[in-house]
């Protein structure tokens, strides 16, 4: 029954559209479809191109513009996390981030993100500073610089209030969790030797998988593990703490002095007035 | 041990988890229509005999269908601004790196299907007289697009999903909705699920219209044009 009567294919499939002569106005097609995209792509970027006005320095244009973009991770309670009915930040790296704001006589832009590109943001000038619990270290002030210290931070373990983990042997046996490039997770592979090691970008869902069972142990700043042993709604402890003696800053682009000794001297001020203290107690009490 | 799971967080941050919807709605309308368009164009250019149109789309092509789309709005967002280029907006720079990602993918989509269509067409479209492009125009593409709904469902479901990476550089869709929420009430679980029932409500109806689509519009005596 070969009835093809309706739309058969013939079966020369192997011929295509292209091999057809006369060309010419495909081919003219074809250039001034490239030659529309590249325009449109060239105007589409161009409206967000911003032509580098003069300034002196970072300080200077922040200044001048009355603007400072500042980038930040959330959820990480109690340091810095989005009010879900609100839709405004809050917590302890927000208030000191707006006290040293009005130092400097800026409004904050606030740009949430994940942790690591923070690091690049920063020194990419897609931000002017980031604050978000950031650990200072020897490596990450190589690429960009840091403020002054304004909190000093141990790492917690975290586990589940039936766990038996009381000491450091005890994780060389366990399945750990921790967050990705965070000071956390390079302590444990400098450390320990777990049976298994996983660091992970989102904290609630880590904390979850402790919950859960699928990590014997979450490591993580003890601030952010107190916040979530002291509630009643997971099941969890704090083991012990590992004193790290990690000092917070704020992340400031390399090579801007004047950004950085202005950011410093709101710190400095605001340890001085008790506004440090003010804040943390009011959030860690 | 137990873990207590509230339900009632889901009623009381329904707007919440409404407002991410909306932002993720609109990511992916914006990608997907953007992504049509400059996969058609693409396309084009991809059965284009001109060596330079050719090769300049077989490379965006492979570029942009060859690395991961995470990275590619990395580099939107974080490597533009190292250029002078300074996409303030993360929303704005999500939906450029969605679009042009989505835009690869739709034009071999398109390729496809118009090389579904028998070189004999267009020969006898020409016998009768039209021109190259009427022939192109008014018989291949019609066909072209229409086999080529199947593909491009999969993509639109695909581009849906996807848009929940943009929340890497703080665009507050419904995924980071869900995880800010899971963060401020200590549930993770009702949040995952209902995130996930929306996801599926958005990606269910989709491919349901596009079925209607596809049947509405069959090329009369195709296969499957029949199947109710």
């Amino acid at each position: 029954m070969a009835d093809d009567t309706v739309s058969s294919q013939p079966a020369d499939s192997g011929a295509s559209l292209k091999k057809k002569g006369g060309k010419k106005n495909m081919m003219i097609i074809a250039a001034a479809v490239v030659i529309v995209v590249a325009i449109v792509a060239v105007v589409v970027l161009g409206g967000f191109l911003n032509p580098e006005e003069e300034y002196d320095n970072a300080l200077d244009r922040i200044q001048s513009k009355g603007k400072i973009v500042v980038g930040t991770q959330v959820p990480y309670p109690p340091f810095e996390n989005l009010n879900t009915t609100t839709d405004k930040l809050e917590g302890i790296d927000i208030e000191i981030m707006e006290y040293v704001a009005a130092k400097l006589n800026v409004t904050i832009k606030w740009k949430p993100m994940d942790f690591d590109p923070l690091f690049a943001s920063v020194q990419s000038g897609q931000l002017d500073c980031a604050i978000s619990s950031i650990t200072i270290t020897a490596a990450r002030d190589v690429v960009n610089d840091f403020s002054i210290p304004y909190y000093v931070a141990n790492q917690a373990v975290l586990v589940k209030n039936s766990s038996a983990i009381d000491s450091l042997e005890d994780l060389n046996d366990s399945k750990l969790a921790t967050q990705l490039g965070t000071t956390g997770q390079w302590w444990v592979d400098e450390n320990l030797s777990p049976q298994s090691h996983v660091s992970l970008a989102d904290v609630p869902a880590t904390v979850l998988g402790v919950e859960n069972g699928v990590y014997d142990a979450f490591i993580v700043d003890t601030p952010v593990a107190n916040k979530y042993s002291n509630d009643t709604s997971y099941n969890l402890k704090v083991a012990f703490v590992i004193y790290t003696m990690e000092s917070y800053g704020i992340l400031i682009p390399q090579n801007e002095p004047e950004l950085k000794a202005a950011i410093d001297a709101a710190v400095a001020d605001m340890i001085a007035d008790g506004t440090l203290d003010e804040i943390l107690n009011k959030w860690l009490l | 041990m137990v873990m207590t799971i509230d339900w009632t967080i889901i009623p009381e941050f329904f707007p919440v988890f409404m407002k991410g919807l909306q932002t993720t709605l609109l990511i992916s309308v914006i990608s997907i229509v953007l992504g049509f368009v400059g996969g058609i164009l693409i396309g084009m250019c991809r059965i284009s005999r001109n060596r330079l149109v050719y090769g300049a789309s077989t490379v965006y092509v492979e570029a942009f269908r060859g690395t991961p789309l995470l990275i590619q709005i990395f580099l939107i967002y974080l490597g533009l601004p190292q250029l002078g280029i300074y996409v303030d907006s993360p929303l704005v720079a999500g939906l450029i790196a969605l679009s042009l990602n989505s835009a690869a993918y739709q034009s071999e989509i398109f390729r496809g299907g118009v090389q579904s269509i028998s070189v004999g067409q267009i020969e006898a479209a020409r016998s009768l007289g039209m021109t190259y492009n009427q022939a192109l125009f008014n018989v291949v593409i019609p066909q072209a697009l229409r086999n080529a709904l199947p593909p491009y469902t999969n993509e639109f479901i695909t581009m849906i999903k996807d848009s929940s990476l943009v929340m890497t550089i703080g665009v507050l869709e419904l995924t980071q909705r869900g995880k800010l929420i899971s963060a401020t009430t200590g549930q993770s679980i009702p949040v995952l699920l209902f995130v996930a029932v929306l996801y599926f409500v958005l990606t269910f109806s989709t491919s349901r219209i596009l079925r209607y689509v596809e049947r509405r519009f069959a090329i009369p005596g195709m296969m499957g044009c029949e199947s109710k």
